[in-house]
C-alpha cells in the first residue's frame, strides 16, 4: 500500500495575524514495503504531515492519495481510511481509558463495525503480535501495567483494526534503551503483516539502523528523501539543518578524514566493526 | 493562537491598566453597588459618562468593551420585553392596548432602564478583565480577602489553586484535543448519534484526560515540595502590590461618584436643582 | 562523610499492603560537595525513587538519607534539607507552578520567605543562568521542551540549592532540547561550583559525569569512574547501552586490534586507531 503527497501546503490559523506555515509544498512518495523514516526539529511540520495521511488533518492545498484513494474531497470515508492507515501518537499509552486491557484493543475494532467473534479473535492476535501474554493480561486494568506494556496494548488496539500501513510518531520516545530496543524489534516484527511502516523520530541512530528511505523536513519544507548511506554522508546539509549524524557515521568519518580507507556513509555499528578490523587486516 | 490563561485580556499600556489590582476591584464593586441606586436617566447618564471616560483612557477598543453585552443579549431581550409588557401604569399613560394586553409609557421607561442598568453592569466588570490578566486579579482578590483568613477561609489555598488552574488550562486543551486525535485514528466517533450517545462517545476522552490530570497533580505536587512550598505560613511575594498616588487618586474619584449618585437618588439637602433635573 | 549520604537504604512502595513492591534495596552511596554524578539504570531500577528519597520527598523504610549532617527522618529539618537539595523532574509541563516565567521562578525564593528585592535579585540571576532572561515575561507555553526545562532548573536554583538533581530531566526532550539542558548543567557544575546528581538511561549523558553509579532492580551494581565503561556485559546486563565508541572498541579488541583501555568516547577512538595504525 502506498501514500502519495503533491504539492501538500498547510497553514493554521490562515488569514489571521497568527497565521504560519507548516507545510510548504510537500512531494513525497511512501511505497509498498518502505521504512520509511521522517526526521526533522521540533516544529518542523513532520506531524502536521502525517495527520493528513489518515485524514485528522484535511487537505488545504494539494493531494493525497493513499492506497489508490483520493482523500483530498471534503467526503470521504473516514472509517475504512482510518483503519487501513494505523497511526500511532506520541506516548500512545495516554490514549488507554477501558477496564480492561481487551476492552481497550478492541475499540478501534468495535468501531468500524466488526463483529464480536471476529473482534475477539482479532484482539487476540494483537495483543500476541506486540508480545504480551493474553490470557494473563486481557482482564488487567490497562493503568495498572509498566509503561512499556501500557505502550504496547496502546499499539495492539491500533493493530486489531489490521491497518496495512503503520505511522508511528516516535515511538521509543521516553523509554530507556532496552525499552527502545524491544519497542523497534516489534516493529519489524510488526513488518511482517502489515508490511508499510512510516516513523517520526529524533534518534537519528534509530533512522539509519532500521528506515530505507529517511524523509528530512525543517521550516515545513521537504529538503528530500534518501537512503540511510546518502543521508549520512552529506554533512554540510545535516549541519546547515543542524540535525545530528549517527555516532557510527561520524566516527567513520573522522576515520576516513584520517587517512582511513573507509565508507563515510556507514550507518551501522556491525559494518563499522568490519570496516575498521579489514583495515587492520583481521576478520570481525 | 491565544492564552487561554490570558482571559481576554488586552494588552496595552495604559492608566487603567497600571492601576493596582485592587484599586480596580474596589473600583467595579463600588460601581456595581453605585448602579443599583441609580434609578432615573440622569444617573445613568453619569455612570455611562463615567465608563466611556474610563474606557477612553484605557486605550480598550470600544467595540472590544461592548462585544461582552453580547453574552447577555437573549436575558437582556427577554427581560426588556417581559417589563415591557407586563407592567401595569397609569392609565392616562396607555401607549397601545389588545385584549389583554395593556402597553403603558411605565413600561416603557422601565424597560429601558433595566436594559440600560444591566448593560452597564455588564460593561464594568468587563473592563476589569479587559485590563487586568487573571493573574493580577488572583493576586489582589488574594490580598483583599486576606482578613478572612482570620476565620479560617482557605484564602491563600483559594488563590494558589486559582494560580495553577490558570496554568494548566492550556495544556489539558492542549491534551484532550491530542487524546481526541487518538481516539479518531482508532476510528472514534464523535459527531454522530443523539446527545446521549454523543455524551458516551467522549468517555474515551475524558478517562483519559482525569488519568493524566491526576499525574499531573502528583508531579505538580512533588515539583512545589521540592520548592519547598509549605502552605501561606512564611511565604512572601516577589511582586508585592503596592498602593500608590494613582490608586488613590482613583478610589476617590469613584467615592465622589458614588456620592455623587447617592445624592442625586436621596436629595438629602433638598436641593432645587436636582429635581429641576429629573 | 559526603554531602548527601546513602546508608544501607531500601524502600517499598505500598509498604505493608499487599501491592508492595521493593524498590530499593540495601542501597549506600555518597556525593561529596562539588562532584557531578550520574545515577543511571533501566526503568524501574529504582532511581527515580533515589531521587525522591534526596530531598524527603520519601522517606526510607530501612537505612538513613543523610543530607548535610541532617537525617531526612527528622521532620524538623525538612525544609532545611529541601533548601540544600533542588530537584528537577522529567516532565517539564508538570512542574510550572506560575502563568508567567518569572512568577514561577520566584515561587521557591517566596516558599522561604525572602523580601521581594532579594527575590527579585534570585530569580534575575537564575534565569541568566540558564540562559532564559530575555523570556522572563513571557508564558512558557510555547516554549520548546528544552526552554521549559530550563526554566524549571532556574525555579530549582533560585532557591540556592547546594545539589541539583535531574531526575530524568531530559528523557522527554528531542536531541537539541537535552543538549541544551546537558550544556547548562555542565556549566553550573564547572563555574558555580553546583553538586549535580544526573538521572538518566542516556549512556552519552552519564559520560560527562565525573563519576556514574549503575542500579539495576533496586541494588547498586557498578559505582566508579569512567573505567566502569569497559565493563561491557554487565552493563548490557544492566539494561543499558554502551555508548557506541566503546561498543565498536569492544568489538574490536575481541577481533584482534590491540586497543588500550579505557576507550569511552568518538575522540578516543579515532585517537587510538589513527596511533595504531599511522605510527608503524
Amino acid at each position: 500500500m502506498s501514500i502519495e503527497i503533491q504539492e501538500l501546503r498547510y497553514v493554521y490559523s490562515p488569514k489571521t495575524p497568527f497565521e504560519k506555515i507548516a507545510l510548504d509544498d510537500v512531494t513525497l512518495t511512501v511505497e509498498d514495503g518502505d521504512f520509511f523514516g521522517i526526521i526533522g526539529h521540533t516544529g518542523s511540520g513532520k506531524s502536521t504531515l502525517i495527520s493528513h495521511f489518515n485524514a485528522l488533518t484535511r487537505v488545504q492545498h494539494g493531494r493525497i492519495t493513499v492506497d489508490g484513494t483520493d482523500i483530498t474531497p471534503k467526503k470521504i470515508d473516514f472509517k475504512s481510511l482510518r483503519s487501513r492507515v494505523g497511526m500511532v501518537f506520541q506516548y500512545p499509552e495516554y490514549q488507554l481509558f477501558a477496564e480492561t486491557v481487551a476492552k481497550d484493543v478492541e475499540f478501534g475494532c468495535r468501531n468500524i463495525g466488526i463483529k464480536d467473534d471476529e473482534c475477539a479473535e482479532r484482539v487476540k492476535e494483537a495483543i500476541e503480535l506486540v508480545g504480551l501474554d493474553y490470557e494473563e493480561i486481557k482482564d488487567r486494568s490497562p493503568f495498572e501495567l509498566s509503561g512499556g506494556q501500557k505502550r504496547r496494548v496502546a499499539l495492539a488496539g491500533v493493530l486489531a483494526m489490521r491497518p496495512k500501513i503503520l505511522v508511528l510518531d516516535e515511538p521509543t520516545a521516553g523509554l530507556d534503551p532496552r525499552g527502545k530496543r524491544e519497542i523497534l524489534d516489534l516493529i519489524l516484527k510488526i513488518r511482517s503483516s502489515c508490511p508499510t511502516t512510516v516513523m517520526i523520530s529524533h534518534n537519528m541512530d534509530e533512522v539509519a539502523q532500521y528506515c530505507n528511505k529517511i524523509a528530512v523536513m525543517s521550516g515545513g519544507r521537504l529538503y528530500g528523501v534518501f537512503t540511510p548511506s546518502e543521508l549520512f554522508s552529506q554533512k554540510e546539509l545535516l549541519n546547515s539543518l543542524s540535525l545530528g549524524v549517527p555516532k557510527v557515521t561520524s566516527i567513520a568519518g573522522a576515520l576516513a578524514d584520517r587517512g582511513f580507507d573507509i565508507d563515510r556513509g556507514i550507518v551501522k555499528a556491525s559494518e563499522l566493526v568490519e570496516a575498521i578490523s579489514r583495515a587492520f587486516g583481521k576478520e570481525a | 493562537m491565544r492564552d487561554v490563561s490570558f482571559g481576554q485580556y488586552y494588552p496595552v499600556s495604559s492608566p487603567i491598566h497600571r492601576l493596582d489590582p485592587r484599586t480596580k476591584l474596589l473600583s467595579v464593586i463600588i460601581y456595581m453597588v453605585a448602579l443599583f441606586f441609580v434609578s432615573r436617566f440622569t444617573g445613568f447618564g453619569i455612570m455611562a459618562l463615567f465608563l466611556f471616560i474610563a474606557v477612553i483612557v484605557s486605550r480598550v477598543p470600544i467595540g472590544k468593551v461592548l462585544r461582552s453585552v453580547r453574552a447577555v443579549l437573549f436575558l437582556l431581550i427577554f427581560t426588556m420585553l417581559i417589563t415591557f409588557l407586563f407592567t401595569k401604569g397609569e392609565p392616562d399613560k396607555l401607549i397601545w392596548e389588545f385584549g389583554i394586553l395593556h402597553l403603558y409609557w411605565d413600561g416603557l421607561f422601565m424597560s429601558l432602564k433595566l436594559c440600560i442598568r444591566l448593560i452597564l453592569l455588564v460593561l464594568g466588570p468587563a473592563l476589569l478583565t479587559l485590563t487586568t490578566t487573571p493573574i493580577e486579579l488572583t493576586d489582589g482578590l488574594e490580598s483583599l480577602l486576606k482578613p478572612l483568613s482570620l476565620i479560617k477561609i482557605p484564602v491563600h489555598e483559594l488563590a494558589i489553586i486559582m494560580s495553577i488552574a490558570l496554568r494548566l488550562i492550556p495544556t489539558l486543551m492542549e491534551e484532550t484535543d491530542k487524546i481526541i486525535n487518538a481516539q479518531k485514528a482508532r476510528c472514534a466517533d464523535f459527531d454522530s448519534g443523539n446527545i446521549f450517545k454523543r455524551a458516551k462517545a467522549m468517555l474515551p476522552v475524558l478517562i483519559p484526560l482525569f488519568v493524566s490530570s491526576f499525574r499531573r497533580a502528583d508531579d505538580l505536587a512533588d515539583a512545589m515540595d521540592s520548592r519547598c512550598y509549605k502552605g501561606a505560613k512564611g511565604r512572601t511575594r516577589m511582586r508585592v502590590l503596592k498602593f500608590r498616588f494613582r490608586d488613590f487618586l482613583f478610589l476617590f474619584i469613584m467615592a465622589a461618584l458614588f456620592t455623587v449618585i447617592l445624592f442625586l437618588r436621596y436629595n438629602w439637602l433638598n436641593w432645587q436643582f436636582i429635581a429641576v433635573l429629573w | 562523610m559526603g554531602f548527601v549520604e546513602f546508608q544501607n537504604v531500601s524502600f517499598s512502595y505500598n509498604e505493608g499492603y499487599e501491592a508492595q513492591t521493593r524498590a530499593l534495596e540495601n542501597v549506600s552511596f555518597s556525593v561529596e560537595e562539588g562532584e557531578f554524578v550520574a545515577l543511571v539504570g533501566h526503568n524501574g531500577s529504582g532511581k527515580s525513587t533515589v531521587a525522591k528519597l534526596m530531598n524527603a520527598l520519601l522517606l526510607p523504610s530501612a537505612g538513613r538519607v543523610i543530607v548535610d549532617g541532617m537525617d531526612t527522618s527528622d521532620k524538623k529539618s525538612l525544609f532545611e534539607i529541601r533548601k540544600r537539595v533542588g530537584v528537577v523532574f522529567q516532565n517539564p509541563d508538570n512542574q510550572m507552578i506560575a502563568t508567567i516565567i518569572e512568577d514561577d521562578v520566584a515561587f521557591g525564593p517566596e516558599n522561604i520567605g525572602l523580601k521581594s528585592d532579594e527575590i527579585r535579585k534570585r530569580v534575575d540571576w537564575a534565569l541568566e543562568a540558564v540562559g532564559m532572561s530575555e523570556h522572563k515575561k513571557g508564558t512558557p507555553f510555547r516554549l520548546s521542551g528544552g526552554q521549559k526545562q530550563r526554566i524549571a532548573i532556574a525555579g530549582v536554583l533560585a532557591v540556592k540549592p547546594r545539589v541539583l538533581v535531574l531526575d530524568e530531566s531530559t528523557a522527554m526532550l528531542d536531541p537539541s532540547g537535552r543538549e541544551e539542558v546537558m550544556s547548562v548543567v555542565e556549566r553550573l557544575n564547572r563555574e558555580e561550583k553546583m553538586t549535580v546528581v544526573m538521572i538518566t538511561h542516556f549512556m552519552d549523558e552519564a559520560l560527562k559525569a565525573d563519576r556514574m553509579i549503575v542500579l539495576s532492580d533496586g541494588k547498586v551494581l557498578m559505582n566508579g569512574g569512567r573505567e566502569l565503561f569497559e565493563r561491557t556485559d554487565e552493563i548490557k546486563r544492566a539494561g543499558l547501552d554502551l555508548p557506541v565508541a566503546g561498543y565498536v572498541a569492544d568489538k574490536l579488541r575481541k577481533s584482534g586490534v590491540p586497543l588500550p583501555s579505557p576507550i569511552t568516547d568518538e575522540n578516543e577512538l579515532v585517537e587510538a586507531l589513527c596511533r595504531l595504525k599511522f605510527k608503524n
